[in-house]
């Protein structure tokens, strides 16, 4: 082709693809109207109710249980020196060998810190939905689906972001967590919703049972007949839509196949023990990550959630909670140097974690082995939370507020998953969100 | 301890009183009842079917009607447990099926039986799925459709019933 006519005719299609309008998945024309910094954002819940005395204060259990020894056992998040003694939150008999960090420094040195964020609630259920609503769960019972659109239907509606383009990883399916991919509400719902897997029970559990020896059928061969078949008994039928128990999720029907050879791919993976988790993976926050990892290599989401919680073991045994926490942090260390392993999101990805609520200021009166005292949530230092942030637009070394200086709400970060993906003038015109909710990078 | 006065007087009613029930009710002839199936007749349509099922009803019917035998109770809490981890329950669905089709037991019809007598085989699979014949539309259809799809066996075809939505209904 000459270089005249190539530049006509690319000329042409920039003018063709400047004046026609995109047509996204969601049915929308244009873009959303927001700015959009990285093109992946993973946001982990750093859940189970966690203390601000043991995690960002670094106070181990100087602030809990009378010993002298403070430190830090977040190595992959926060900088500090560990306790000097006492140790019980390793690996090996009593917890007394420390997992070494695996970040070469802690995300607090290379992105920003909101080192005291007020939470709305000081339990999970509600701390969960201010973490995917926005807002706190008023009026809303336990087992029941959102009132107000969760982020995934805020993305997907006001993004054009596909199904496969947010995942919700869960550590389980306790309580309401899986009924937390999507709202009932009637502009938004399972026509916007986020995949969703629970892996320790999908891929590892009760799962194996019902899925582990699916076939994936042939595309042409197989599948294209029983679909058309389908289609004319569901014709016939004239279904009202609603598709009995449990719809889809408005997964295209290459989207489905694409996940079920996803999931083929998880047994597989697990018969083999070849699951990208953590260097240490000895609880359920450790093994969820490394789920959450494969499905970050196999989808590249733009957002994904993933839900831990094993720090809450903290009702009765509190050396158990040092532990749990000192995992949570090696797993979410793990989930950083995983993303950096994508080409697609190496540098174009965002992470964010906030625990959905903190912890009781003073224990209860359980022991451990260690004759040190547990703690439940429900006073106010539980309403006392952190958040942490790293990605290529995120300022690095910034720490935002402290213990006598509260900067930013539990809320604030899926406006902040908002933001960064370009839907937050949407979001905020649709005014679900609890009052005062920013995007983080505005309370900068 | 030996009762008198009105105890006594009162211990010797309540006995009284208690013969005399025996008397009305305890010997009264036993009903004959007998127990049996009624014929239920099979629909023609579609229209009756309005109200859909749980999810422990289309587990335990899509068993039943690919196994024969009843779902144990243990079985049907599991598959719930990974269905409850599962996102899009279509999804679900048709990975249940289809793990379900690859069980050895799985009662499924031959290839040859299925094209040798296409029409019966049509017949029975809207019986045993849809509880109902199919129209002569519904008939037509199914045999241009079998015929000019060699690909197509009994698993696919069950696959589709299975999955289609006047099965998630009753």
């Amino acid at each position: 082709m000459k270089r005249r006519t190539f530049l006509k005719n690319a000329g042409l299609a920039t003018a063709g693809a400047a004046a026609a309008p995109i047509i996204l998945p969601s049915g929308r024309l244009f873009a959303a109207s927001g700015r959009r910094m990285t093109d992946h954002v993973v946001m982990v819940a750093f859940a189970g109710g966690v203390r601000q005395q043991e995690s960002i204060l670094r106070r181990y259990v100087d602030d809990s249980q009378g010993e002298p020894y403070p430190g830090n056992i977040m190595y992959n998040l926060l900088s500090g020196e560990a306790p000097a003694a006492k140790i019980v939150y390793g690996t090996g008999v009593g917890g007394i060998q420390p997992i070494p960090a695996i970040l070469p420094q802690p995300m607090e040195q290379f992105g920003t810190t909101f080192a005291e964020v007020s939470a709305l609630s000081a339990g999970h259920f509600g701390g969960m939905n201010s973490l995917v609503q926005g807002g706190t769960p008023g009026g809303q019972g336990l087992k029941q689906r959102p009132l107000q659109p969760t982020v995934f239907e805020y993305l997907r509606r006001h993004g054009g972001y596909k199904a496969t383009d947010t995942w919700f990883v869960g550590n389980g399916i306790g309580g309401s967590l899986p009924l937390l991919n999507h709202s009932g509400h009637p502009n938004y719902g399972p026509e916007f919703a986020g995949n969703f897997f629970a892996p320790l029970v999908t891929f590892v559990n009760e799962g194996e049972y019902a899925f582990a020896d699916a076939a994936v059928y042939h595309p042409d061969n197989e599948l294209d007949p029983i679909r058309r078949m389908k289609a004319f008994l569901d014709q016939q039928f004239a279904a009202d839509g609603t598709g009995g128990f449990g719809g889809g999720l408005n997964n295209t029907d290459e989207e489905k196949e694409q996940i079920k050879a996803f999931m083929q791919l998880m047994y597989d993976k697990v018969e083999n023990s070849a699951i990208q988790l953590p260097p240490v993976t000895d609880n359920g926050d450790t093994a969820t990550v490394g789920f959450a990892c494969e499905v970050l290599s196999y989808f590249q989401p733009a957002f994904t959630f993933v839900n831990l919680g094993a720090v809450d073991s903290c009702h009765s045994n509190f050396s158990s909670y040092l532990g749990s926490l000192h995992r949570a942090d090696h797993a979410v260390g793990h989930l950083w140097n995983h993303i950096q392993s994508i080409p697609e999101m190496a540098g174009n990805t965002t992470l964010i974690l906030t625990p959905e609520c903190g912890r009781n200021l003073q224990p209860n009166n359980i022991l451990d082995e260690n004759d040190w005292r547990a703690y439940d949530h429900s006073d106010e230092n539980s309403m006392r939370i952190f958040t942490m942030m790293a990605g290529p637009d995120v300022p690095q070394g910034l720490t935002i507020g402290g213990e006598d200086n509260p900067i930013g709400m539990v809320t604030d970060s899926m406006m902040t998953v908002c933001d960064i993906l370009g839907v937050m003038p949407e979001v905020q015109a649709a005014g679900m969100v609890h009052a005062g909710t920013d995007s983080l990078f505005n309370r900068m | 301890m030996k009762m008198t006065g009105p105890w006594k007087l009162r211990l010797h009613g309540n006995a009284w009183c208690m013969l005399g029930m025996m008397l009305a009710f305890g010997c009264a002839p036993e009903p004959e009842v007998t127990y049996g199936l009624q014929p239920l007749e099979i629909a023609a349509s579609t229209v009756d079917k309005d109200r859909a099922k749980s999810m422990d009803q289309w587990i335990t019917i899509l068993h039943a009607d690919l196994f024969g035998v009843a779902l144990g109770s243990g079985e049907l809490f599991e598959i719930k447990q990974a269905f409850a981890s599962v996102g899009d329950q279509e999804i679900a669905r048709e990975v249940l099926v289809s793990n379900f089709m690859r069980d050895p037991d799985v009662q499924l019809p031959d290839a040859a039986v299925m094209a040798q007598d296409p029409d019966a085989f049509i017949n029975d699979t809207y019986v045993r799925f849809l509880v109902r014949y199919p129209t002569e539309a519904e008939r037509q259809w199914m045999r241009n459709f079998l015929a000019s799809n060699p690909n197509m066996t009994p698993e696919l075809v069950y696959t589709a019933f299975a999955l289609s939505e006047e099965y998630l209904h009753y």
